[in-house]
């Protein structure tokens, strides 16, 4: 595949999770949307300030529980 | 508790927080991370793990030979016979799955109660449940006698046109049990995949990169990732937190359902389960302090650990102890002249030293010493004690079992017990393989969790928000 002209995207390295979470925070306020946060461990406020609130986990494992109790 | 009247050791208080430390001082994300891993990328294996692992292997090959011989003869080679049906077998098997509990405890109810020292001891404690379960369900396989119709304790309907007994707490086991061990190894699975992926990033060798990788299934680290991870993390500990109390209740309904006397009490339950948790701690005590040592941790499992599980063995010994208690009472406020005649046959009997065994390794013991600061922090101390409780909790279903079947209602059906060593080869067996899994899981699987070690630096907490909208 060729290479595409332009800017793919940006990259940044924070010392401290609250670093990150300014950045993330003020990248979302200025109307960032495609944004990532990397983190060692898990970091609740950085998943909030990227706009990441709810997951779909709860609701798979509800379908898992309730087809196994289908197929029972 | 004491703590506050007694002024521990400097290097025990976070001077900023006025805490107490979980984790030595000096430690960075870096440091704990190339710790960890270390002990598993390392080509270096150390010698001593070689030494042990050739010993424990040499158990397990007892095991298999015993196993073997077992299938060919059948269960006359035990000690088993009537009255005493029940033996070694039940007693191993009752011991492993209440020593399995405290690894549970520690991973889903000290999870939700937000209980963060239990961080750097839960993963080798999960590791501990699931080798745990492993031993304690091979025993009721091979007490069937037909081992190779096992899959009958199972519902298979369609193949086998009749159902097994479903008023029978060995029925109620099977379901109890497998669902222990099938929630044990996922929640150990899900919890391990983040440090899996940390495995992958920093192996070296092609092999170890692509198990590492093929078991982290895509870990990226993303805070996606995490809140997900945090998600699946506490609805397993919300589905495992029940069955802490459920499967030894189940367990415990094996006697308390039965007509025997010394069986057929309700304190069974809630005494069985403390009981589990008690042996449980021990055990992980007796892990925890060799490996410490050995892999020089002691910076990550500290004596805040020790002295931790040392004030949980306090309290489930004491409810063991008013379980005990409460036996001695029932026998005399029943009135029940069988009660009453099995509880003295139990501490004076021809079995009686079994029970002052038990009375001196689980109470007598541990519950005049724990109170101690300075002993449940006397690390040598507790190793010693770990193993003395382990050995009294061994001793307490022997008493159970053994005393109550011995001796029943028509003293023409009296009996005795002796083990022989096929019994002992056995239950040696499945402690050898034990450590045999063990040492494999410490070799091969990072035996902490290093994501959530994270955690307990103080530089990995975010600032408080207005701290953060206040800029600098």
């Amino acid at each position: 595949m060729p290479a595409r002209e332009g800017i793919y995207g940006l990259l940044a390295e924070f010392e401290t999770p609250g670093d990150l979470v300014r950045a993330a925070r003020q990248a979302r306020e200025d109307g960032w949307r495609r944004m990532d946060c990397y983190t060692p461990y898990p970091v609740e406020e950085a998943a909030e300030a990227i706009g990441f609130h709810r997951n779909k986990v709860p609701l798979l494992t509800l379908i898992g529980g309730l087809m196994s109790w289908r197929i029972r | 508790m004491a703590t506050k009247e007694i002024k521990p050791a400097d290097h025990w208080v976070d001077p900023a927080t006025g805490e107490f430390r979980v984790i030595a001082p000096g430690q960075t994300f870096r440091s704990i991370t190339e710790k960890i891993s270390a002990l598993v990328l390392t080509p270096h294996t150390p010698v001593g793990w070689f030494g042990i692992f050739t010993i424990a292997g040499a158990g397990a090959v007892m095991l298999m030979v015993a196993l073997t011989w077992l299938f060919l003869k059948g269960v006359g080679i035990w000690g088993i016979t009537q009255p005493v049906a029940w033996g070694f077998a039940i007693i191993n098997f009752v011991w492993w799955i209440g020593i399995g509990h405290a690894g549970t405890l520690i991973s889903a109810i000290l999870l939700l109660f937000k209980q963060s020292w239990r961080n750097s001891i839960s993963r080798f404690a999960e590791a501990m449940t699931i080798f745990a379960v492993i031993c304690a369900a091979l025993f009721p396989l091979i007490h069937v006698g037909r081992p190779w119709l096992g899959y009958w304790l199972l519902p298979l309907p369609l193949t086998m046109t009749v159902w097994p007994q479903f008023r029978s707490p060995l029925m109620w086991d099977t379901f109890a049990v497998s669902t222990y061990a099938t929630i044990s190894l996922v929640f150990w699975y899900i919890g391990m995949i983040p440090d899996l992926g940390t495995m992958r990033d920093r192996a070296q060798s092609k092999i170890a990169q692509y198990f590492y990788g093929l078991l982290s299934v895509g870990w990226r680290g993303s805070v996606r990732h995490w809140m997900r991870y945090e998600t699946a993390s506490l609805l397993l500990a919300g589905l495992a937190t029940p069955l802490v109390l459920s499967v030894h209740t189940v367990i415990s309904f094996d006697f308390a359902v039965a007509v025997l006397p010394g069986w057929h009490t309700t304190i069974f339950p809630p005494y069985f389960v403390a009981g589990a948790i008690y042996s449980g701690f021990a055990m992980v005590l007796t892990l925890a302090i060799p490996l410490r040592k050995f892999y020089h941790l002691e910076s990550l499992v500290t004596e805040r650990h020790i002295d931790n599980m040392g004030k949980i063995m306090l309290v489930t010994g004491f409810i063991v102890a008013y379980g005990y208690g409460m036996e001695a009472f029932m026998a005399w406020y029943s009135a029940d002249h069988w009660e009453a005649f099995t509880f003295w046959n139990r501490a004076f009997g021809p079995m009686g030293w079994s029970y002052w065994v038990l009375i001196t390794c689980n109470l007598l013991i541990p519950l005049t010493t724990l109170w101690s600061r300075k002993l449940r922090t006397n690390i040598a101390f507790m190793f010693v004690l770990s193993i003395i409780v382990n050995t009294g909790m061994w001793f307490e279903r022997f008493v159970i079992i053994v005393t109550s079947l011995t001796r029943d209602f028509l003293p023409s059906s009296w009996g005795t017990y002796r083990a022989t060593k096929w019994d002992y080869m056995i239950f040696s067996g499945t402690i050898a393989a034990f450590v045999f899994l063990f040492l494999l899981f410490v070799r091969f699987l990072p035996m902490m969790p290093m994501n959530e070690v994270r955690m307990l630096l103080p530089g990995s907490k975010v600032r408080p928000k207005a701290a953060v909208e206040a800029g600098d």
